[in-house]
Order: structure tokens, then sequence, then C-alpha cells
């Protein structure tokens, strides 16, 4: 590696259209072709986008109706969530295979650290260069990525956001002040639309700018947080977000899920609840955790209702947890707004080896339940034995999201 | 038979399979390959293997293999407990 090479370096790789790609990866039908992913058959917001169909301008979040006004041949394909998280375990695999220290930053997206072994390559292109080439071997053909290479995470990823499809940009000295110049906080990681609009108050659209406010103005404009952290990327540092260590352990796990209409039924509310918690506790269990706070949400109609209890004890039983989110859906959701999106979460999780037992007969039937039902469904897949309150009821499976909440779940 | 994309000059057409099949291959150097499978009585020869997916449903290890046969692509699915083989769904243009 050449002398000029700063201490510590940063690889950032960002797979292309990653839902659309890998789609098209596995059904070369779809390749060159406009592709949209929508979440399941019947629903209308366009999730992700291949690089064809971005072309013609659709975008993540766009609906069903727009992206057809935008794109009359585009061709719309569910998600196919299991395929995408296998992806990402094969990327992780791969990372970790080149370099002693990579992390997975979201499904698609990792950050390697190039500073232990920089001197194996003749130059970060280079490796760049192998990267994307083990990545089509490992993935296929049709996978390419962005490479960003620089000092800090913060460059490294805006340099690959920036870059054109199957880029590898190198950040230099020359290169850094146009970066930090040109690149809009779209593309700045941690810089999201509502501080961005902030920041445009005082005139300033990119990091660079930041270096020209004084205090005075951007303390008032963004709090003290947030100018000091900006302050940092104003001078391509990286944010407090990027370099904290990840915790050892999950703090708690959520399930949220957005129906395909409006529900009134007040029986189809409770069984989607019922799923949710069910799938809260399996993962809760299989990491061996238990956890004191239970939180619901529902939204629906322009309208939103959340509440959350903290009990004495940790809970690690289906039934349990379903009762106590329950109980305050029946006594404290008052509006009883028609619901779309429904949500459960378990919270201040501790390690079960922690865990006092219960004595209380009641507590040890329902573990020996849980246990059973665990044992069965590890063995013939998940909700293959189920509570009867699931009868009938269309069953929600655990779907991996993008930005890797269930990391630890998932062995990532 | 569902058609999942019928708009536009494209008419790529879905079906949902989910049935038994049987598959053969070859195992060398630790992996296994499929060659040809035989769905509704008839051979169907394995071109091209586009993506393989180690998957799980609860701790049951599921492979998916997403196959080229003449022109059709097939996503097979290899229960590792059981050794079945299931068809799940087939893709082709029409």
């Amino acid at each position: 590696m050449k002398d000029e090479c700063p201490k510590t370096m940063w690889v950032h790789v960002d797979i292309n259209s990653y839902f659309a790609t890998i789609i098209q990866q596995e059904n070369p039908l779809l390749r060159g072709k406009p592709v949209g992913i929508i979440k399941s058959k019947g629903r209308t917001c366009i999730i992700a986008a291949s690089k064809e169909a971005k072309t013609f301008g659709v975008t993540t979040g766009c609906s069903l109706k727009e992206a057809r006004i935008r794109c009359p041949h585009l061709i719309t394909v569910p998600a196919a969530f299991p395929l995408y998280l296998s992806a990402t375990q094969r990327l992780k695999r791969l990372c970790t295979s080149l370099v002693p220290h990579a992390e997975m930053f979201s499904l698609d997206e990792a950050f390697l650290s190039l500073t232990e072994c920089a001197h194996l390559y003749p130059d970060p292109h280079t490796f760049g260069s192998l990267i994307q080439q083990r990545i089509r071997e490992e993935l296929g053909e049709w996978v390419t990525c962005n490479v960003g290479i620089a000092e800090s995470k913060l460059l490294a990823k805006m340099a690959s956001e920036t870059g054109k499809k199957g880029s590898i940009t190198c950040v230099t000295g020359d290169s850094l002040l146009a970066l930090l110049a040109t690149t809009s906080f779209k593309d700045v990681c941690g810089v999201g639309w509502g501080l961005s609009a902030r920041l445009q108050t005082l005139g300033v659209t990119s990091l660079l700018q930041i270096s020209f406010i004084p205090d005075e103005q951007l303390i008032p404009c963004v709090g003290p947080f947030w100018a000091k952290e900006l302050r940092a990327m104003s001078m391509g540092k990286d944010p407090d977000f990027l370099t904290r260590k990840r915790s050892a352990s999950m703090k708690s796990v959520g399930r949220t899920i957005t129906g395909r209409a409006l529900c009134r039924d007040p029986r189809i509310i409770k069984q989607t609840l019922y799923n949710l918690t069910a799938e809260v506790i399996a993962k809760v269990r299989e990491m061996r955790l238990a956890g004191r706070q239970i939180g619901v949400f529902l939204e629906g109609d322009g309208k939103r209702w959340g509440a959350h209890v903290t009990t004495q004890t940790p809970v690690k039983h289906t039934l349990e947890m379903f009762l106590f989110l329950y109980d305050k859906v029946q006594n404290e959701w008052i509006d009883q707004f028609p619901v779309i999106r429904f949500g459960v979460s378990l919270s201040l999780l501790t390690s079960q080896a922690h865990n006092q037992e219960q004595i209380l007969p009641e507590w040890q039937k329902q573990e020996r339940v849980e246990m059973a039902v665990g044992m069965i469904n590890k063995k013939h897949g998940l909700f293959a034995v189920r509570s009867a309150l699931l009868l009938g009821h269309s069953l929600i499976f655990p779907e991996v999201n993008g930005y890797l909440g269930d990391r630890q779940y998932y062995g990532l | 038979m569902k058609l999942r994309v019928t708009f536009g000059q494209y008419r790529d057409m879905y079906q949902t399979i989910g049935e038994t099949v049987d598959v053969a291959g070859v195992f060398s150097h630790s992996r296994y390959t499929p060659k040809k499978f035989m769905w509704k009585k008839r051979v169907h020869i394995v071109e091209t293997i586009t993506y393989v997916a180690d998957i799980k449903n609860g701790q049951i290890p599921l492979r998916l293999y997403s196959v080229v046969s003449r022109g059709n692509v097939y996503r097979l699915e290899w229960n590792k407990n059981n050794d079945q083989w299931h068809l799940l769904e087939v893709w082709y243009e029409g």
C-alpha cells in the first residue's frame, strides 16, 4: 500500500437495488426489465425498484399507481425476504473472510476495516475490485455493488452512495472537499429530512457549509447534540452513531405489520396482535432472553395509539405477554379507530440465565406448554402448533427488515 | 393458474405449485447439484442454477434452488431434515 494512505481506512459496500437485483439474479426472465418489488401480492406500495425501473423515476415508497404512470411496463414482484436474508448472511461471511473486522450496517450494506490488512493489497482500488468480483461469484453475475473507500465510515458511505452503479470511489485529500461540498443531505448517513429542513433555514445544503456557520447560529437551529455531530461530520469525521460499539445483547424485540386495508373487526385485531406476540416471544425465547416492558401500538385512519406496561418479573410466555398488552388495548384504547398498522414489542430484555424461575404452578404449566410448543415448532416449522385463537387467521410469519433490527436473532 | 404480472407489453407469468417432486442430482465436493427433476410425469433437465439460498422454517433447514429449464424458472425447495423436495413456483414468459 502506498505511503500516502491514511491511518484508518474503511470500505463501504452497498449492493445496488438489493431486493430487485436478487430477484433478477434468481429469475433471468426479469433481468434488464423494470421491476418493482411489493411486499406481497395485492400490495400497492413499491418497496424497492430495479436499476431499470429507477431510470423511469420509480422509487422506493412510490405508490403502484404512480409507478405505473411513470413506467407503464413495470413488472411487480412480491418480495422474497428469506432469499434476502440468505444473501445477507453470505455477504457477511464473504466480508469476514476478506478482512478481520467487518460489520453489516443494514441488509445490503457492510463496513469493512481495511486498516489492519491494507498492506496485503497494492492499493485500495484493487481491494474494491476484488470485493466486487467476490460478490459476483458468491451472489451471482447480476449482482453489482458500489464501493466507497475513505478514512471514515461516513465518507466511505457517502462515496458509495453518490457513485455510479457498480463504481469504486476512493476519497483522497483532493476529492474530500468536493464530496463534502456536493453531496446532498439525502445521501448523508444520519441527516434525515427534519434535520435537513432545519439546516435549510440557515441556507445550508451541504456538509461543507456547516464549517462556515458559527455556533451562535448552529446551536439554536439544531440543538447542542447535533451541532457537535454536524461539526465533526463537516470535517469528514464519523458521528457518534457510526463509531459506537453495538451492544452485545439485544435490548428489545418488536414486530410491526401493515395490513392490506383498514380493519374494524375486533376479532382480527386481536388475532393479529396475538400472532405478532407469538413471533416476538418465539424470537426472545430462541435467544434465551426475557423482557419486562411490553408495548403495543395501533395506527390507522390518521390516528395512532400506543401504550406500554412494565412488569415486576420478566415475561417470556406468549399468553402472559398477550394478556398484558390486550388488557391495555381493551381498557385504554378509547378511540377504537379502524386499524391498518399493528405493532408489539418486548423491551428491557435480560438473559434467562439471570432470571429466577417462578414457582407459581400456573407459570410452571405455561412454561411447559411454551417449551413443548417451541420444540415441536423447531422440528416442524414456526406455527406448526399454535393457539386456537389463530384458527382461521391468515398467519403472519417473521420477515427480515432492511435495517436489520433483529440482527442478533439472525446471527448477523 | 395465477397471473402475477399481466400488464404492459410484458406478460411474465407465475404459478404457485407447492407439489412434491423427485429430483436427481450429483453430490460432489460436499455439494449437491440438482440435474433434473420430475414434475407432472415429465422430466425437466436443469440447464442453469441461478440462485441458491439457505433458509430456515423454525429450525428446519431448507435450501432453495432456482433453476432454469427450457426457458422457464423453477423454485425448488429441499427439506434437509426429511430429504423431501417441493416445487414451489414456476415463472415463464408468456
